[in-house]
């Protein structure tokens, strides 16, 4: 089994005596869950059975009973004793062996020791905001395994050295609170019961979410019974699985909180405290970088260069306008309630916690980031990325930075000229800049507009109204195509900047003229002749 | 846990059995409800027969602003295949016809259904303009049927229906009618009312404040004080559902009706006004019977039979009389505005779901009320109602 120890969570024992108190408590109400799902399927099974050979042969009533029965059996059978759960993910990620890195393993293998407990076999690094100790165990999590580590790109890239002592420090802090062996069970447990209650509730409540077949399928006619008798279980499940959240909850916070205490001690308290506030902003920031820079040449097929894909989110934390704003992030924490099935303490609660330690005279300042201790970092950062991206992506082509905003910003721009150019084409049009602004001269503007996608008010719409909801979907065709045709021409660029969304520039008079030369072309009576001008175009003959 | 499993099994078994169970006497009650629609059906409904009370029958009934003289009627045809001339031929010369006060009004009602059509098609109207570019008619008529243009991209419905693409286009081109407003105000002669009346629409959509539509109503006044069309524009505007509130709107016609000479038409406004205060509230009923609603009544009787009979607002102001006088408890008095109004279905039928089945109802329920019918319903001789010969009483207007 595999215990997963997310990021960098904290909860303190209050003594460990009453934390393994609950937690074999925890033990005991997760065996009970199975039995409870057991009792069910057994004791209508034997009700049908009973019902089958009472003599009274098979009549309508009897048929109906037994129909109702494997509509409460069926389900508890195949969500709790027959579905693959989710487990902890498997470990993915680049394996970074001792040779390839030994500073980083240098670093990992003194917080294990100061932390007193066994070192990870094996180290890998992996794309997220998050670290954690995985360890193999069997039984439950009763007999002891192999311990693996991972590290998230983002944290060398983000933290200090310092900060990363203390993510590391709390995740082996686990380990040595000697709490992980029973605790192994309540996550189990927690995952087990989850798992049961939702999938139940989906079933019972197909809108909450688009239902997976199966089950459904058979059961169309009587889906309303289903979906009632698969409500009413769901919410016996639920009863119960409050029941163990309340148990368990208490364990797997005080947990968190031990772990924070031995990753003050170790890597200081101000750094614990700054690791602590610095991941959520790292997460914002690589959220928000893979969407807005990373990615956004996917579409179009190209990456950043090797090694940028994770290592460009260094770029946006060093950016003099973004790395700020993200710090006021760090120094905002919301004050979110938690999940009531998460594990973790509010991180403002952690902080608060932690921050209210005795001053232990180490200051967070100033070791450099925990990127220096990754050898190679460009090259291994690369590796990263094979390791971890769907395999279409080596069909990919890498570009710098400029070149990926322009292939990603034209490819965007082809995508939303599609509707006119394929408006344009079946008017037996050439489908360009050219091609609309001849139909717009020639009286069939107005034909290509109406073939544009357009809204249920827009198709209702008659005489002049019709035209005027058309026009604005003209006027933005129209727009679009020319900055295409300048762009492809190389007459329009978008300038690349960390500090602000990329930015369009056209040509000296065309960017104040632009708006007015769409205006003329898009009347009642359209005069192409200023945006031709602007485009570089000449008039057809006439 | 034996307990526990015979809950469950006993629970939805019972769970299943009710829901059997009432489905059957969903059934049955589904039968006796269709058994007592028929029987309902077979009773006579409450009818009239229109011609014996000097109505005119259902099948001859028009909406208000769908019949037009022949002149109009010649010059819409003339319009609709291109031909500006006819039309303005007859919407200039209409600039003779009054030379009194009025004669703004008489413009503004003639070019009625010419904006109508200009709101569906202008190409007629922009090739009289690009002829004519001068022309204040036809310079008017431009912004007027881009007010109607805006409005039929926003549709008539309430604010929060209608959507974001409905709103932009809206105020694009309500900002287009107001330039055109403005252009026909410098084209216009000095006194011509007309189009500053236009901006009073804009106004509205646009959401001016209150001090500039102030500003606006001295320009409209200053040039004719009683102008009957912007004085239901302005209404509009003070109204609580745009920029005003209850209180302001019966300032506002208030004020006007105090100033305005007899025989103007503004008095049957205020009938307007009372209506849009209480249509659709719960109060309704009692509140039309209100000593209130009674003066307002009499103000408006009195101001119609002083009216010029060919004044623009007579058949509105007929309509709004008979409404609000049946509301009011006097049938008798209604029936005879009902029977002025011949075959005209007007406001507020005329914005009814469903006019004229709305207009008959009312129509009949005020004959079938008023002292002198003979209180007893025509059913025995409207023995074929689909003809149209026979009103049948409303349930609902």
């Amino acid at each position: 089994m595999v215990t997963p120890a997310r990021p960098a969570d904290s909860a303190t024992s209050g003594t460990a005596l009453s934390t393994s108190g609950r937690a074999l408590t925890a033990v005991a109400l997760l065996a009970g869950f199975y039995l409870l799902a057991a009792a069910i399927v057994l004791g209508l099974t034997g009700l049908d059975l009973a019902l089958l050979f009472s003599g009274t042969g098979v009549n309508p009533a009897i048929a109906k009973l037994i129909g109702l029965s494997l509509l409460v059996i069926y389900p508890v059978l195949r969500v709790v004793f027959l579905t693959r759960r989710p487990r902890g993910e498997e470990p993915s990620g680049l394996l970074l062996t001792r040779e390839q890195q030994p500073e980083l393993w240098a670093r990992i293998d003194r917080i294990a020791e100061q932390t007193g407990v066994r070192g990870p076999a094996d180290l890998r690094l992996v794309p997220d905001v998050n670290a954690g100790v995985w360890e193999d165990t069997r039984l439950l999590g009763l007999i002891p395994g192999k311990r693996h580590l991972v590290v998230g790109a983002p944290l060398l890239l983000g933290l200090t050295e310092a900060e990363l002592d203390s993510v590391l420090a709390h995740e082996f802090g686990h380990y040595s609170n000697r709490d992980v062996r029973l605790a192994g069970v309540t996550m189990a447990g927690r995952r087990a019961i989850l798992h049961t209650v939702r999938t139940l509730q989906e079933q019972a409540d197909p809108d909450r979410k688009q239902h997976t077949g199966g089950i459904r399928k058979a059961q169309a006619r009587s889906a309303d019974l289903a979906q009632g008798v698969q409500g009413n279980l769901a919410g016996v499940f639920a009863a119960y699985g409050r029941m163990f959240f309340r148990v368990s909850e208490a364990v797997s916070r005080r947990q968190e909180y031990a772990a924070d205490r031995t990753a003050a001690q170790l890597a200081g308290r101000d750094a614990t405290a700054a690791a602590l506030r610095r991941l959520p902003v790292l997460s914002a920031a690589q959220d928000f970088y893979l969407d807005c820079y990373a990615t956004i040449g996917w579409d179009a097929g190209v990456l950043p260069l090797p090694g940028q894909l994770y290592g460009g989110l260094a770029h946006v934390l060093a950016d003099p306008v973004r790395g700020p704003e993200l710090a006021r992030l760090g120094r905002e924490l919301p004050q979110e309630q938690s999940d009531p099935y998460d594990s973790h303490p509010p991180i403002a609660q952690r902080v608060a916690a932690v921050e209210a330690l005795p001053e232990d005279g180490r200051s967070a300042e100033q070791d450099g980031p925990a990127l220096a201790l990754l050898r190679e970092a460009e090259r291994t950062l690369a590796a990263l990325e094979q390791a971890t991206l769907v395999p279409e992506a080596a069909a990919k082509r890498h570009a710098d930075w400029p070149e990926l905003l322009r292939e990603s910003c034209l490819a965007g721009l082809r995508r939303r000229t599609g509707p006119v150019r394929e408006a344009l084409t079946d008017a037996g049009l050439p489908a360009t800049l050219e091609g609309l602004l001849d139909a717009l001269d020639t009286g069939r503007g107005w034909e290509i507009a109406g073939r544009l996608p357009k809204s249920e008010e827009a198709a209702a719409a008659t005489g002049r109204a019709a035209r005027e909801f058309l026009r604005p979907a003209l006027h933005s065709a129209l727009s679009r195509l020319t900055v295409l045709a300048m762009a492809e021409a190389e007459l329009a660029h978008w300038e690349f900047s960390w500090s602000r969304s990329a930015t369009l520039h056209l040509p000296e008079g065309v960017e104040e003229g632009m708006e007015g030369a769409v205006d003329a072309a898009v009347t009642d009576a359209p005069d192409t002749a200023p945006l031709r001008a602007l485009a570089g175009l000449t008039a057809p003959a006439r | 846990m034996s307990l526990l499993i015979t809950m469950v099994v006993a629970v939805a078994g019972g769970w299943a059995f009710m829901k059997l169970h009432s489905w059957r006497v969903l059934r049955r009650a589904a039968a006796r409800e269709a058994r007592e629609a028929d029987e309902l059906r077979a009773q006579a409904p409450a009818t009239i027969v229109p011609s014996r009370h000097g109505l005119v029958p259902r099948a001859e009934l028009v909406l208000v602003g769908t019949r037009h003289s022949p002149e109009a009627a010649a010059a819409l045809d003339a319009a609709r295949s291109g031909d500006w001339r006819p039309a303005a031929a007859y919407l200039t010369a209409s600039g003779a016809d009054g030379a009194d006060g009025a004669d703004a009004d008489r413009r503004w009602a003639r070019a009625v259904p010419f904006t109508d059509l200009a709101v569906e098609d202008d190409a007629w109207l922009q090739a009289w303009r690009r002829e004519q570019p001068q022309n204040a008619e036809a310079a008017v008529l431009h912004a007027r049927a881009l007010v109607g243009v805006a409005w039929e991209i926003r549709t008539r419905k309430r604010a929060h229906q209608v959507t974001r693409e409905q709103a932009a286009g809206f105020h694009r081109v309500l900002g287009e009618a107001e330039a055109a407003a403005r252009e026909a105000v410098l084209i216009a002669p000095a006194d011509d009312p007309n189009p500053w009346v236009v901006l009073l629409p804009v106004a509205r959509g646009h959401s001016w404040d209150n001090d500039r539509v102030r500003e606006l109503w001295s320009e409209i006044t200053a040039r004719d004080p009683q102008h009957w069309a912007a004085h239901g524009q302005a209404l509009q505007y003070w109204c609580e559902k745009w920029h005003g509130s209850h209180a302001a709107m019966h300032e506002f016609i208030d004020t006007a009706i105090a100033a305005a000479p007899v025989g103007s038409l503004l008095a049957p406004r205020k009938l307007e006004a009372l209506w849009e205060q209480y249509a659709g509230s719960e109060e309704a009923a009692t509140a039309y019977r209100t000593a209130q609603v009674s003066a307002a009544l009499d103000t408006a009787l009195a101001d119609l039979a002083a009216a010029d009979p060919g004044h623009p607002g007579v058949e509105h102001a007929r309509g709004w009389l008979a409404f609000m006088l049946g509301e009011n408890g006097r049938p008798a008095e209604a029936v005879a505005q009902f029977q002025a109004l011949k075959h005209t279905v007007p406001w507020p039928w005329a914005d009814y779901h469903d006019p004229l089945s709305a207009f008959t109802g009312d129509r009949a329920a005020a004959v079938l009320a008023a002292p002198d019918a003979s209180n007893t319903p025509d059913a025995s001789d409207a023995s074929d109602t689909s003809d149209g010969q026979a009103d049948q009483l409303a349930t609902a207007g």
